[in-house]
């Protein structure tokens, strides 16, 4: 502080002095804030704050190698991924205990519509309630049409612009259909209550191999074009 | 998402979506398997039944897109 105000840093000194009274002042409610948020929570959300405020702004956002990766852009998908994997995760969470299976299909959806059709179908093999299990897995994969409108719409308007219709259309089917199929009157009746709970989204090995996943996608257009040019297959690029 | 990155540029709209269309409709099949697979014998056939079908009308858009 001594230091600042030396260099004449008067706003700067004035600024840290009253940041560090108020979290003086707001000790106890910070302890408090711990102990009712479990560390595992507080973790995953600073990984996630790892993911988008600190990796992404340094990645250089330019093409290297022969293959031409950019490894923002690389990143910008994990961003965009977890992004709204984690914000599925919130939501489950502030709606714990809450609903039946139909939510769990909604928001578990939105999450990941695979992980969300294996926890059903695990279910369901013990609740015997199998209208309502299969019109929830169907519902599951229609949400997963509206996340993907969300995704491609960040990243390329002009190909939402194509695909925009149809993806509401099968999102509308699925959902619309899943929940038809629930209604189907079961022989054992009873609420069932929501048991899905998330693993957490900032899982290392998920985020890490999207973009593994992403970059071999990039390969055709400099790896392949030449081969598959070289062979006479002009009409690879539609 | 790759095809996101490229499209309108070297790969062309209409090759992008096709790809995004059919790799969103062999997911569900996929998943349709899983169901199968995992739960108990008449939810598995629905599910299996219900995503194959989300399939067949995932793909249904390429012929527009032809």
């Amino acid at each position: 502080m001594g230091a600042l105000v030396y260099r004449e840093q008067f706003w700067i000194a004035t600024t840290v002095t009253v940041a560090s009274m108020l979290l003086l002042e707001l000790k106890a409610v910070l302890e408090g804030l711990t102990k009712r948020i479990p560390s595992e929570e507080i973790l995953t959300f600073t990984k996630f704050l790892l993911l988008t405020a600190v990796i992404l702004p340094v990645l250089p956002n330019q093409e290297f190698g022969p293959f031409q990766i950019n490894p923002f852009k690389a990143w910008l998908v994990v961003v965009a991924v977890s992004g709204v994997s984690y914000g599925s995760y919130v939501i489950q969470k502030l709606t714990k205990g809450q609903g039946g299976v139909i939510l769990a299909a909604l928001l578990g959806g939105a999450y990941s519509s695979t992980v969300t059709t294996l926890v059903l179908a695990r279910r369901a093999a013990r609740e015997s309630r199998p209208h309502l299990f299969a019109g929830g897995t169907l519902i599951a994969s229609g949400v997963m049409y509206l996340r993907l409108a969300g995704l491609v719409t960040m990243f390329n308007r002009n190909l939402m612009l194509t695909l925009g219709v149809p993806f509401a259309i099968l999102a509308a089917l699925g959902v619309g259909a899943g929940w038809l199929w629930t209604r189907i009157p079961e022989a054992k009746a009873g609420e069932i209550k929501r048991e899905y709970e998330p693993t957490t989204p900032s899982n290392c090995a998920r985020l890490f191999s999207s973009p593994c996943c992403f970059w071999p996608s990039w390969l055709p257009r400099t790896w392949w074009s030449p081969i598959l040019a070289g062979r006479g297959c002009t009409r690879w690029r539609g | 998402m790759g095809m996101t990155q490229s499209a309108g540029g070297v790969t062309s709209l209409k090759v992008a979506s096709a790809a995004i269309l059919i790799a969103a409709a062999s997911n569900n099949l996929v998943k349709g398997i899983y169901a199968y697979w995992f739960s108990d014998r008449k939810t598995g056939v629905e599910s299996l039944c219900l995503l194959a079908g989300l399939t067949v009308a995932g793909i249904v858009p390429l012929l527009w897109l032809a």
